[in-house]
């Protein structure tokens, strides 16, 4: 029975750890257990987690994407260039400009990482380096270096709406954008674990040479693995701007590096092989409640970064001395 | 005679296992003393202890009659007991200089590398060892058998007193074979104590003085070479008598499933034409570095071919890639299992069921898993794969039956014809014996087998028919009844003015 708690504990130091943060600051600050800041803290943690989705899979592949950022302000900011032709554009026409942004800059900055990466052997880090510096510099072009503003209300409802409106909360509950999140986090995950697909991305990250040898489409699924890791960091890219109601050159700045951590902290390997969009989930959570936490208890975001960077180094020295000991 | 190195009462206890109870042996200068015993009797664990990988739960170590308690590898090869292991330890992008060296490089007076005195030394050594080698060379460009030496290379400058070899011969043909044992016997003369590891008993009788036999983690017995024979060490390995080892029977050869003509890949092979029928097991037997596994995975759609032409069941086919192969019911068994055989990390049941996945696939791309998990314990049992279970990761399962494993995939994926490339290498006597058997039932139930091995006993003693290749092209072909070792190594060897 011992031995079995902790195992349990082992396998789930993850879970282990955001219970301990949130009971620390729930006792720390008593706005933190309150409906509000939770659902609150679910919307936080969104754009972190359509980012994290994708990379997901990439990094199970053995590889890595530090253009997920720089795309995501890319997607963002053609939205607002695309939305500005719709000056009275209702919700739905709204979300058709959004979804469709996304999918085709995110989906065809992915597609250029992957066909570099299977066509030409470029390092991963590489390539991705040199696409996260091109959709950066196209971000700042397209925009003159000014963000786009004027867009109509109804873009904002995505990113910003909140449905299920009871006379106490005239506006309204649950964020829209909690809902599309976890929508695609779902779809991401089914993907992942329960299809052939998903089995072959494992496949490839566990061992390339036996994958193809057992018949598998090596270059292909890389290929559609970056595609979707460019499509969810599109996604991600036009919620912000749909949040903030306009498109900003310098959005997602550095975002790659949380949505890495949060896939680590959700226990994938960056050896590649091992990992799921599920678990990459609660290392978003973690992220998302050190900062709400943080900024409840009035700490300035300079430390975040230092306790998040700490909580990484953390965490993957835990992960390893754990794969020690179950050699 | 003094012992070099004892070794008294060792035991070693892992979590649930006792790995080693009890070994005592002693280790004389100037003998091979060879350690036998199944994957899994405690050799590995013995050397490991004696090299201070493993620090041992009891006992004692005593070299040159003084008391040694090693608690890290660096302890052990400062006193001068040094390993060469299976899987070198060679770093390919240094010059074999650098690796001769590598840690114990010569340096100036000013601490920096001297590369002069080094490449001089190391070029010496080559000499020494009539290698014709250049110690500026990169390490890259030698074949296996060429990096061995440069580990015996290593283990002389070193000057160490005991040399522990993990099964050296196991990745060697036989002419490389004979160059080794030339470098063993320099090692002797020098007074080395060489602790050996093997699984081909034929060596014991040619090379080594004594024999050290373990079974599940015990000392068995410790005889003189030269007084026992390859019967008893067998018996006392397994604790029983094995009868016909390879389970040797005639097959009834049916229609042909498998004939390549003229298959060539510039440096590599040429013209390469041969056969394989249902109920069949067609042996290919030659040197190392003979084109084997290069001409196997051509026909596999693995590596591409620069002409010829290959006719699965009479039909002409060319595959651009394995997928196209395994459609046509093709499977094969690399010779390297760790490196291009398994996913060492995942289930059981996900490398079973990796080519199979798309087959058996279920509306909108979903995973079968009902049906993976109904495969995988249906094969589990029929092979007799021994694991906790078919989630057990393949890294903790024995080499005989990770390779059970891979062959349940093939299964699975409906193969009709198996290319085994080296399919017992590093397993033991009892696992193999097994394999042999699973082989037999396949080629019964109208498979085709086309196998290709280093060992020849196993080529003979397995093969309906045999071909042998030398130097990329097909030197001869022999019937069951002609395949002998002399007949085979006649048609393997390299006739040049250097032989």
């Amino acid at each position: 029975m011992n031995n079995k708690v902790k195992h349990w504990l082992s396998k789930n130091v993850v879970v282990v750890v955001l219970i301990v943060l949130c009971m620390a600051f729930g006792m720390a600050n008593k706005i933190f257990f309150t409906s509000k800041n939770l659902i609150n803290l679910t919307s936080q943690m969104s754009i972190n987690a359509l980012l994290a989705t994708g990379l997901t899979y990439v990094i199970i592949l053995g590889g890595i994407d530090i253009s997920v950022g720089s795309v995501a302000a890319l997607s963002g900011i053609v939205s607002a260039v695309a939305g500005l032709q719709f000056p009275d554009m209702s919700v739905f026409t709204a979300i058709i400009i959004l979804v469709m942004s996304g999918i085709v800059i995110g989906g065809a900055c992915g597609a250029i990482n992957g066909l570099m990466i299977t066509k030409f052997n470029v390092v991963p880090m590489i390539t991705t380096l040199a696409m996260m510096t091109i959709a950066r510099g196209l971000s700042y072009v397209v925009t003159g270096g000014q963000p786009v503003y004027g867009l109509a209300n109804n873009f904002a409802w995505l990113g910003a709406g909140r449905i299920i409106k009871p006379a106490s909360e005239p506006n309204g509950m649950i964020p829209v954008l909690t809902i599309f999140t976890a929508v695609i986090v779902f779809f991401m995950h089914m993907l992942l674990s329960k299809t052939v697909f998903g089995r072959h991305v494992y496949a490839v990250g566990s061992n390339r040479t036996v994958a193809h040898l057992s018949g598998i489409h090596v270059n292909k699924v890389v290929l559609v693995s970056y595609i979707l890791c460019g499509i969810t960091a599109g996604l991600g890219g036009i919620c912000i701007a749909s949040k903030l109601q306009n498109g900003q050159p310098s959005a997602g700045d550095g975002y790659e590096m949380y949505a890495i951590a949060a896939t680590v902290l959700g226990g994938t390997s960056l050896i590649g092989g091992s990992g799921s969009v599920g678990r990459a989930m609660f290392g978003c959570a973690i992220i998302a409640v050190i900062n709400n936490g943080m900024n409840l208890m009035q700490i300035s975001s300079y430390w975040q970064k230092v306790v998040i960077g700490s909580i990484i180094l953390f965490a993957v020295i835990l992960d390893m001395s754990q794969k020690k000991n179950t050699k | 005679m003094e012992p070099i190195l004892q070794v008294k009462k060792i035991s070693k206890v892992f979590p649930g296992v006792n790995a080693l109870t009890d070994v005592s042996a002693d280790f004389y200068p100037g003998e091979v003393h060879t350690l036998v015993g199944e994957n899994g009797a405690g050799k590995s664990t013995l050397i490991k202890i004696i090299s201070g990988v493993y620090i041992p739960t009891g006992g004692q170590i005593f070299l040159n009659g003084k008391e040694m308690n090693f608690q890290n590898p660096r302890q052990a090869l400062d006193e001068g007991i040094s390993v060469i292991h299976q899987e070198l330890s060679i770093a390919n992008d240094l010059t074999i200089a650098e690796n001769i060296f590598l840690g114990a490089e010569p340096r100036k007076k000013n601490g920096l590398l001297d590369r002069k005195k080094m490449n001089k030394e190391a070029q010496d050594v080559l000499d020494f060892m009539a290698l014709d080698l250049k110690s500026a060379a990169l390490a890259r460009d030698l074949n296996a058998a060429q990096q061995q030496m440069v580990e015996i290379a290593k283990v002389i400058t070193k000057k160490s007193k005991v040399v522990v070899m993990d099964e050296p011969t196991s990745s060697l043909s036989e002419h490389e074979i004979n160059a080794l044992f030339k470098q063993i016997r320099i090692l002797k003369e020098n007074k080395v104590a060489i602790i050996y590891i093997t699984h081909r008993l034929k060596e014991l009788k040619e090379i080594c003085e004594r024999v050290t036999i373990l079974r599940d983690g015990c000392h068995i017995k410790t005889m003189l070479v030269k007084d026992t024979s390859e019967e008893e060490i067998v018996t006392s390995m397994v604790g029983r008598e094995i009868g016909n080892y390879y389970n040797k029977k005639g097959h009834t050869k049916g229609k042909e499933m498998l004939r390549v003509e003229g298959l060539t890949r510039k440096k590599e092979f040429y013209d390469i034409s041969f056969s394989a029928c249902a109920g069949e097991i067609l042996g290919v037997s030659g040197l190392v570095g003979a084109g084997r596994t290069e001409v196997m995975e051509a026909i596999f759609g693995a590596a591409r071919l620069d002409s010829g032409k290959i006719y699965v069941e009479g039909r002409e086919v060319l595959f651009a890639s394995p997928r196209e192969a395994i459609a046509h019911n093709i499977g094969l068994v690399t010779e390297d299992r760790r490196r291009t055989g398994l996913m060492l990390n995942a289930m059981i049941k996900e490398n079973i069921a990796l080519p199979s996945l798309i087959r058996h696939k279920r509306k909108l791309g979903f995973l079968d898993k009902k049906w993976e998990e109904a495969v995988c314990k249906e094969y589990m049992d029929k092979l007799r794969i021994k694991a906790p279970g078919m989630d057990t990761i393949l890294n903790t399962l024995s080499g005989g039956n990770q390779q059970k494993v891979i062959l349940a995939k093939w299964m699975i994926a409906e193969s009709k014809i198996l290319i085994l490339d080296e399919p017992t290498r590093g397993i033991d006597v009892n696992a193999k014996s097994e394999f042999y058997t699973l082989m037999n039932a396949f080629v019964e139930k109208g498979g085709c087998i086309i196998m290709v091995s280093s060992e020849l006993p196993e080529i003979i003693g397995v093969s309906d028919r045999v071909i042998v290749m030398r130097e990329g092209r097909i030197s001869g072909e022999l019937s069951r009844e002609e395949a002998t070792e002399q007949r085979i190594i006649q048609l393997a060897s390299i006739h040049s003015e250097t032989e």
